[in-house]
């Protein structure tokens, strides 16, 4: 570990004992290092137009318990995983709110748009990942792009190991499609 | 499709992942060899997987900070975790037990006093802080913070001064004692539950003492 990463890290324990304490500059310091990360799941797993609410409630929730984190795990591990639990439990909400696209007419809109060349490769990707069907697109977001194991996925999800490789493997095999690879 | 190469495909995921039973496997790398089409199947599975690992963070467009640290005004303070008096209760009987134990079984085994005390003296040598780990395998899941904390004693031990360095590496060492006392004791009797608790309960707590030590360094600035 390198001596800036070391000193991050030692910033975050010391903003993370302000925090529980009521600071809330620290708390906006853990809020600024973390956000992106958090935004970028809400938007993945979810869509643009929630994530903004998302990402808010995740750090609302974070600073109600933040009591509770007990340094097991660092910061963001705990955070990340409080995320992907508050956004699992919103999705069901979230459908019968105001009724959840399903993949195809994003996947439409896709095949019509041009596709960019490589230096634009990361938009197609953000937009394929957006036009996988629901399951797909969480087994594959949480899998490939955030690193958590079947078995973790299993547990959050509620499904078994078998059906988290099923989806995961249909989910790539979409973005080859959609991405022509 | 034929079917051998669909079977083959709906594998492909988890070939890429090396997770395939040997007897899949094997049919599998056997189909590839020969099948162009299943290859590039496999690749574009595996550019899929490559191009997802570089998917980073997004910065929302808008500072979603005001609405947050108004919440955080209205609901105060953190709730603070804390235990209960039956709890505490509770965990002292645990731990009036397990020390109880310890003494037991280190004293059955004929195996070096396990410490009964983080202070206990000692006159012998002192390694350095974060020097060679005990051989004992660390628990998967204390490893990464176990790893970040000694990096940070590593980064901050000259900031402190020599005789609280002693005596840092001093209670470390009696921990490090007691991870390998424990650690052998399980490998003479790997079914014992008991000693191998007591070993990932030594690991949690050095795991406690280095974040107190990483507290201090903090505190040395």
């Amino acid at each position: 570990m390198g001596g800036t990463a070391v000193a991050e890290q030692v910033q975050e324990q010391d903003d993370v004992r302000r925090a529980v304490d009521g600071d809330a500059e620290a708390f906006e310091r853990l809020y600024r290092s973390h956000v992106g990360r958090v935004y970028a799941l809400a938007v993945r797993m979810v869509d643009v137009e929630r994530a903004d609410d998302l990402t808010q409630e995740v750090f609302i929730r974070a600073w109600n318990k933040l009591g509770t984190f007990r340094g097991q795990a660092r910061f963001g591990t705990w955070l990340h995983r409080l995320a992907v639990n508050l956004i699992l439990s919103r999705r069901e909400t979230l459908k019968a709110r105001d009724g959840r696209r399903g993949g195809g007419d994003d996947v439409v809109a896709l095949a019509a748009s041009p596709r960019r060349e490589r230096p634009g490769m990361r938009m197609d990707l953000e937009a394929a990942v957006r036009a996988l069907p629901e399951r797909a697109r969480e087994v594959f977001v949480l899998y490939d792009v955030e690193g958590y194991s079947h078995e973790e996925i299993a547990d959050l999800m509620d499904v078994s190991v078998g059906t988290s490789k099923s989806q995961l493997h249909r989910a790539r095999m979409l973005m080859r499609e959609y991405l022509e690879l | 499709m034929d079917e051998r190469h669909e079977w083959v495909q709906e594998r492909l995921s988890e070939h890429l992942e090396g997770s395939l039973p040997a007897i899949e496997e094997e049919r599998v790398q056997r189909h590839l060899a020969v099948c162009e089409a299943c290859r590039d199947v496999r690749a574009g599975l595996s550019e899929v997987r490559g191009l997802a690992r570089r998917l980073g963070p997004i910065e929302p467009p808008r500072d979603l900070w005001p609405p947050i640290a108004a919440a955080a005004s209205r609901l105060g303070r953190p709730e603070r975790f804390s235990f209960s008096v039956p709890q505490l209760a509770a965990a002292a009987v645990v731990l009036i037990t397990l020390s109880a134990s310890s003494a037991w079984w280190a004293k059955g085994g004929g195996g070096p006093t396990p410490p009964a005390s983080v202070a206990e003296p000692t006159t012998a040598p002192v390694r350095p802080m974060t020097a060679a780990q005990p051989s004992a395998p660390v628990p998967e899941e204390l490893a990464a913070e176990l790893d970040m904390l000694e990096g940070v004693l590593l980064a901050g031990r000259d900031r402190l001064d020599a005789n609280t360095v002693h005596v840092l590496e001093r209670n470390l060492l009696v921990i490090e004692r007691a991870i390998e006392d424990s650690y052998r004791a399980l490998s003479l009797d790997p079914e014992n539950e008991f000693v191998r608790d007591h070993l990932r309960r030594t690991y949690e707590r050095k795991l406690e003492y280095l974040r107190e030590v990483s507290r201090i360094v903090d505190l040395a600035g």
